[in-house]
């Protein structure tokens, strides 16, 4: 038991290390090499317009996928491995959006691939629905299939600022956790430690003023990795909550759109940049509602100060999440 | 506050979110349909109607989420014309 608890101690500090100091080191590298590819893109809401590197999903990728495969060589882990494979299948997706403009559907469609291989391998076929647990063979699989690629154009929706998508989901992570502390086993609690600590890094470099931007390539391997871990952990109510204000930015989004397109295809945007270079909600009655126009109902704000009000949004959620937590932990285990 | 309405709106979904997941937890996941005498064909149609019921519940959720929305963004647009 001793030993048992001692080897996980040890992994979990050899993936969160790898997946930490490999994305602080390679991170700037990185920066340097696509600079000199010249893969840059326009930062629009600062004067001057100063051009940013992207993507910093290989990077990320290296860090948490390979976090990731180094646990599933130390525990033979099956569900570590099909976890990275979907991890893996994320990245290539969100490699192939960053290099072509894809449509609108190629994210949702083909994130289902990415949740495919976590299909082969399900320990449970129950969901904890807070006030208990709900057994639902013939529902599960197609909830995953739908789970992951939510989870992926959720997180990939909310990364509309400096920061904002390593930092919320930095808040969102760490409900996700606790949740898979309680509910789940020791080994999807270590295969969650990557992604934490790759985000903590990838902040150093994304967080106001961006030196990096993660992409698609990023995001689409960060709300996978989410998503995946969620289903593995039995988490799958506490990970949406604590991502409600995500939720709630895609919602907005695709109500106002009645249809799956991509941000940049939207003609008439849902924010205005002013002369100052702060933000103010559009008056366009055909521009889309999101979570940002919502937050500038109220008068126009700087992007590090709508950044710092979505993480008060992220903080409240992983709150609530926490209560959940809590109360999903009496009705499963002490009623 | 500038986000008290966005933090009230996030509290609103949860409670939802709790409302849901006590129904389908007592009222659904116990349901059982015994019809035939073949047992598998019970266990089919019980998860098609508890299938049936969740879907039913999650688009009444979608739908209280586009009510919400209304309402909030109809209180936005009177505190701007105030």
């Amino acid at each position: 038991m001793l030993e048992l608890a001692l080897n996980s101690l040890i992994y979990g500090l050899i993936i969160s290390i790898w997946a930490f100091i490999t994305i602080w080191i390679l991170t700037p590298r990185w920066m340097l090499f696509l600079k000199q590819k010249g893969k840059v893109v326009d930062d629009y809401h600062k004067p001057g317009k100063p051009k940013i590197p992207r993507p910093a999903g290989p990077v990320l990728a290296l860090g948490i996928c390979g976090g990731e495969l180094i646990l599933f060589f130390l525990t033979n882990e099956l569900s570590i491995l099909l976890l990275s494979f979907a991890s893996i299948l994320s990245f290539v997706i969100g490699i192939i959006d960053d290099k072509k403009v894809m449509p609108g559907w190629f994210k949702p469609l083909s994130l289902v691939l990415a949740a495919l291989p976590l299909t082969f391998f399900l320990s449970t076929n129950s969901l904890n629905l807070i006030f208990g647990s709900v057994l639902i063979p013939v529902l599960y699989i197609p909830l995953i299939l739908i789970i992951i690629p939510i989870t992926g154009n959720t997180v990939n929706s909310i990364d509309v600022f400096n920061g904002v998508v390593s930092g919320f989901m930095i808040i969102s992570s760490i409900p996700l956790l606790i949740s898979i502390a309680v509910f789940s086993n020791v080994n999807t609690l270590l295969a969650a430690l990557p992604l934490f600590f790759g985000l903590l890094a990838f902040y150093k470099f994304h967080k106001y003023p961006s030196k990096i931007f993660p992409g698609d390539s990023g995001t689409l391997l960060i709300g996978t990795t989410y998503g995946a871990l969620a289903v593995l952990g039995n988490s799958e109510v506490i990970g949406v909550i604590a991502l409600l204000p995500a939720v709630i930015n895609s919602f907005l989004f695709l109500e106002s759109m009645r249809k799956v397109v991509e941000h940049r295809q939207v003609k008439s945007r849902p924010t205005i940049l002013t002369e100052d270079y702060n933000l103010k909600a559009s008056d366009d009655p055909n521009a889309p509602n999101t979570l940002v126009r919502l937050i500038l109902a109220n008068g126009p704000l700087s992007e590090n100060e709508i950044s710092k009000e979505i993480f008060k949004l992220a903080l409240l959620s992983a709150l609530l999440s926490i209560v959940t937590i809590f109360i999903q932990h009496y009705f499963i285990f002490q009623k | 506050m500038r986000l008290l309405g966005l933090f009230l709106f996030i509290l609103a979904l949860w409670i939802i979110i709790l409302g849901i997941s006590f129904f389908l937890t007592t009222f659904v996941a116990p349901i059982k349909i015994t019809i035939l005498e073949n047992n598998t064909i019970n266990r089919i149609i019980t998860s098609i109607i508890q299938a049936s019921t969740a879907f039913i519940i999650i688009i009444i959720f979608i739908l209280s989420l586009n009510k919400m929305k209304s309402f909030y963004m109809s209180r936005l647009r009177a505190a701007k014309k105030q």
